[in-house]
């Protein structure tokens, strides 16, 4: 089966790996004792650490016999978070996010009311998805793995997804606690929205995505033409790509921003997709450079086109896109204001 | 292996259409042999079609692919059976 | 913020003699009929948000924050005993029920609502963390109602359970539940304050300066933890459980937040979690 494994191999103390990795960023990012003491902690995953679970059941398999062993042998979802702020000395809001694909975007947008509550100068949010057992074959069983072993979003030949792992971390300040010079990207917020048509798969007319959208553009008091370029989520499976495109025809009419795509590159990351393609993105909009996908054709009959050619990255706003089994939809909006901006 | 269709295929696949998909309400005898079973009055969809043919694959062998082949089997149990016992010849 | 109904489900597994809530019936109950393709988890989350809710008609925005501290752990443990033990493909329809959103994919289907629905967890602070995020959305406007419910299973065979919560193995019993809050903007006779976590209880008290004297805790106090609350009127929820060694469920503190607001009197709600930190909830009128 395909996979987009990361070029680190699995560490053998996964917490301890995540744990120095974490206070790596947080050094990086200068934050002394005070300040992690008012930084919060959201992680948004699909599976947390269901593959240390899983490892722990396969041992104790080989020990005890499969009668005796206890299968999902680590339960907590928000173990991990503690586990992490009390070692990184964070603050005690450290909110975990189960909302399978949309977890950590969803993350992002409590990130931000966290702050403009005051509850917390800073937060970290983390995107994170180690690969494991149960996400791969579940993902086999239900069909939704590219036979091609490649993701096409949007093109008529698209035949569906190939899961990736990853960890995606995304670091909010409060204007106050942000030095001018970082003042680049400004979360402007996002907006969540059911569509409880199907368990498994988005509406096709794409109204539901399209109305998460506008709230998003709304709350932001932006338009649509006032959109620089699109994150889509791009999954290429046949129905949730339909659904993405009817909806952003919907919203953006002929006058389609450029939309670029990670996932044909990572993978679907699942949970860890929503922050960890924001960063992506912020990382691409540093160099000046917008993400394109070279062998994306589009000729779908879709209408929509992921970006083949190495562009420029315009300054504005940039629209999220991010939807789960479920129906939870979320859009992010990230401003850039470029990098002269700031002198 | 099952290689013809018989009374016997027909009642173990309406078995485990009531069980795969907690259809608690349904006897085997409420599902005729030629009564539609996506849409209609049995109304299983898409996820029912996934817990059958995994189903299907566990006991005869038989793999149903993709959503076209799974409609196509599924269009009632005769059709279903038969997908069987052609795929064992 | 106002309460408008609150609901509770909260049910003992002898662990000799184990016998689950009947979810089901309260949802039969509610719904007029049986859904089917739901596990028990979903079932707890279904049947208590149909039973807070009462065939209210919500406006479509309203806000559904579900909390959970272990998920769908039967579920969970059945898909990846299906993988690791028995080399076999999960059941589709078992993996998708293991999936984040499931549960609140059938309750926001039956309630009609399309707004934001979210899934937290934070250890035993679950309920609490997401009770903070509703909060927070009906303050900036986002909804007029928003619907807050936590909810744990046991999940047997009850020995592997308490193994998986770090629970005596000789425990009499474990709890399980369903517990849920339907907040609105609009005046009722009780408010709910944004919880306030931290590490002491003296921080507690001197932030949230309650203007009640009943405290009710979810856990059972240290002496020294007694001493700090002295001015105070504690009542310790389940005490006699507690005592007993009954093992609390995840979504514990949520049982005993709703048994707060049912006495609908000013109080100070105190919950601790595993590592130290407490958390507050002042009901107000």
């Amino acid at each position: 089966m395909p996979y987009f494994r990361t070029a680190q191999r699995t560490p053998t103390n996964f917490y301890q790996w995540l744990i120095e990795e974490l206070d790596q960023l947080l050094r990086d990012a200068k934050l002394d004792a005070d300040a992690r003491r008012q930084t919060a902690l959201l992680i948004g995953s699909s599976s947390f650490d269901v593959h240390v679970s899983e490892q722990q059941y396969r041992t104790e398999i080989a020990n005890l016999g499969s009668e005796q062993a206890v299968a999902m042998p680590i339960v907590g979802y928000g173990k991990l978070a503690e586990r992490c702020g009390d070692e990184l000395g964070l603050s005690p809001h450290r909110h975990t996010y189960s909302t399978a694909c949309t977890s950590s975007a969803n993350a992002m947008i409590y990130g931000k009311q966290l702050i403009e509550q005051s509850l917390v100068k800073h937060v970290l949010v983390l995107g994170l998805e180690p690969e494991n057992n149960t996400s791969a074959l579940g993902f086999y069983g239900l069909g939704l793995i590219s036979p091609s072993e490649q993701m096409h979003p949007f093109d008529n030949d698209r035949d569906g997804l190939v899961l990736g792992e990853g960890l995606g971390a995304v670091l909010l300040s409060d204007k106050s606690q942000t030095p001018e010079h970082e003042q680049r990207f400004r979360l402007m917020g996002g907006a969540i929205g059911t569509d409880n048509h199907s368990l498994t798969a988005a509406h096709v007319d794409g109204a539901e995505i399209a109305r998460v959208i506008e709230q998003a553009l709304a709350q932001a008091n932006i338009k649509a033409q006032d959109i620089a370029a699109i994150k889509v989520h791009g999954t290429a499976s046949l129905k949730n790509d339909e659904a993405e495109a009817a909806a952003l025809h919907r919203v953006f009419g002929p006058a389609l921003p450029t939309a670029f795509a990670f996932k044909p590159y990572i993978g679907h990351t699942l949970g860890a997709c929503g922050a960890l393609e924001v960063a992506l993105t912020l990382g691409c909009l540093q160099v000046g450079k917008l993400p394109c996908t070279p062998n994306a054709k589009g000729d779908g009959d879709l209408g929509i086109t992921i970006t083949n050619k190495p562009l420029p990255s315009p300054t504005g706003y940039y629209l999220f896109n991010c939807f789960a089994f479920g129906g939870n939809n979320n859009a992010l909006l990230v401003h850039d204001q470029g990098a002269e901006a700031r002198h | 292996m099952v290689d013809s269709v018989t009374d016997e295929l027909k009642l173990r696949l309406k078995q485990i259409i009531i069980e795969e998909c907690d259809k608690d309400e349904l006897t085997p005898a409420d599902i005729a042999d030629d009564a539609p079973l996506l849409g209609e009055e049995l109304d299983l969809d898409s996820l029912d079609v996934l817990q059958i043919c995994m189903a299907v694959k566990k006991e005869y062998g038989v793999r149903i692919e993709g959503n076209t082949a799974a409609r196509r089997a599924l269009k009632s149990i005769n059709t279903l059976a038969q997908t069987i016992a052609d795929d064992a010849r | 913020m106002y309460i408008e109904n609150s609901y509770s489900l909260l049910h003992k597994v002898d662990a000799k003699a184990p016998e689950l809530a009947d979810a089901q019936s309260v949802i039969q109950h509610w719904h007029g009929k049986r859904i089917r393709r739901i596990d028990r988890y979903i079932q707890l989350c279904v049947a208590g948000g149909l039973a807070c809710t009462e065939k209210r008609e919500l406006p479509g925005n309203t806000g559904v924050y579900l909390a959970t501290r272990c998920g769908a752990v039967s579920t969970s443990a059945l898909v990846m005993k299906t993988i690791e033990a028995e080399n076999e493909l999960p059941k589709p329809l078992h993996f998708i029920n293991t999936l984040g959103n499931s549960a609140g994919f059938y309750l926001t289907q039956l309630l009609q609502v399309t707004g934001t629905a979210l899934v937290l967890s934070k250890e035993a602070h679950s309920f609490e963390a997401a009770l903070l995020h509703a909060l927070m959305d009906l303050s900036l406007g986002k909804s007029e109602y928003a619907l807050v419910g936590a909810f744990d299973e046991v999940a047997l065979p009850v020995e592997h359970q308490l193994k998986r919560l770090n629970f005596a193995p000789d425990a009499p019993a474990l709890f399980e539940g369903s517990h849920w809050l339907l907040l609105s903007n609009q005046h009722k006779a009780l408010n709910v304050s944004l919880p306030i976590f931290a590490n002491s209880l003296v921080e507690i008290v001197s932030v949230t300066q309650p203007a009640a004297t009943n405290v009710q805790l979810s856990f059972a106090p240290t002496d020294a933890e007694r001493e700090q609350l002295s001015e105070y009127q504690v009542n310790v929820f389940c005490q006699r459980e507690l005592d007993q060694g009954v093992a609390p469920h995840g979504a514990f503190s949520a049982a005993s937040l709703i048994d707060a607001v049912s006495k609908t009197v000013p109080m100070l709600h105190i919950s601790r979690s595993d590592n130290g930190y407490y958390c507050a909830v002042a009901l107000n009128d």
